[in-house]
């Protein structure tokens, strides 16, 4: 589907999933995640409906700038104290970073990846993406299902003992000793480098 | 129920890496996570959604408050 009410369509599940993460917040009564999920749904929604302005293309940033950048970050996120302020401003950095670059137009696509053979071939790849993407969502899903069941179920008075335990709640002993946060920070800077990276890649 | 809950999620977890490898099976005719991925992130929606989050598991996990205290316990 083309035009406004395709781009609408497409935007609608995204904006549902930041609307309904942002209601969660609510419940764990933590106003910034919930102003946080909230303003991206906002913009979401402002944005498919065309009411901001386009902004200019992404600037090329070379990768190994990105990769010095992550390796800095990566440095000083180890070693500051966990929920301190030094940690803060990190990560706070990497965000006023990584959400405007996010909102910038991605580059004409002009490399391999894209289905440059027959219509055939276009077509198998797309039924390959299509496969892929339900398949990922299901699990997603499952996950997400499973996550909100334990949140709903910790809060009530048989979970009091963590007998449901959120992801959260398992990951979070890891991470006060080095070796866990070492591998959260790295493969966490790495998603997001990989997240960047994969619409700026084709710039032209 | 605490170990049932923890192998549902290793179950997932366990579901992401067969997917990964899925996608380089030809015989499975699945899109890699790269093509997923590449697809997904020309869109803007997918893009702020998906980064927005990225973003907030770090700050969830370094910064913000990561575990709950019990409301009833």
């Amino acid at each position: 589907m083309r035009g406004r009410t395709g781009v609408v369509l497409r935007a609608l599940p995204w904006f549902l999933i930041l609307l309904a993460i942002a209601i969660v917040q609510v419940v764990r009564g933590q106003v910034f995640d919930v102003v946080l999920f909230g303003l991206g749904a906002v913009a979401i929604a402002a944005d498919a409906l065309g009411v901001l302005p386009e902004p200019r293309r992404v600037p090329s940033i070379p990768g190994s700038v990105l990769i010095a950048g992550a390796g800095v970050l990566a440095v000083l996120l180890i070693l500051s104290p966990r929920h301190g302020l030094a940690e803060g401003a990190a990560v706070a950095a990497v965000g006023l970073v990584a959400l405007p670059l996010a909102w910038l137009p991605r580059a004409r696509r002009t490399t391999a990846s894209e289905p440059h053979g027959p219509d055939d071939e276009a077509v198998v790849r797309r039924i390959r993406i299509r496969r892929a993407a339900i398949a990922w969502s299901v699990v997603v899903v499952a996950m997400c299902l499973v996550e909100l069941t334990s949140f709903i179920l910790g809060r009530m008075p048989m979970g009091a003992d963590g007998e449901y335990p959120a992801i959260s709640d398992l990951l979070d002993p890891l991470l006060d000793g080095w070796p866990g946060r070492l591998c959260f920070i790295v493969g966490w800077l790495a998603l997001g480098g990989l997240l960047l990276r994969m619409w700026r890649r084709r710039d032209a | 129920m605490r170990d049932a809950t923890i192998f549902v999620y290793s179950l997932c977890v366990v579901a992401f890496a067969l997917l990964t490898l899925g996608g380089h099976r030809p015989g499975l005719r699945l899109g890699t996570l790269t093509e997923l991925l590449d697809a997904a992130l020309a869109e803007r929606a997918p893009r702020i959604a998906l980064v927005l989050f990225w973003w907030w598991l770090g700050w969830h996990f370094l910064v913000g408050q990561t575990v709950d205290p019990s409301v009833l316990g």
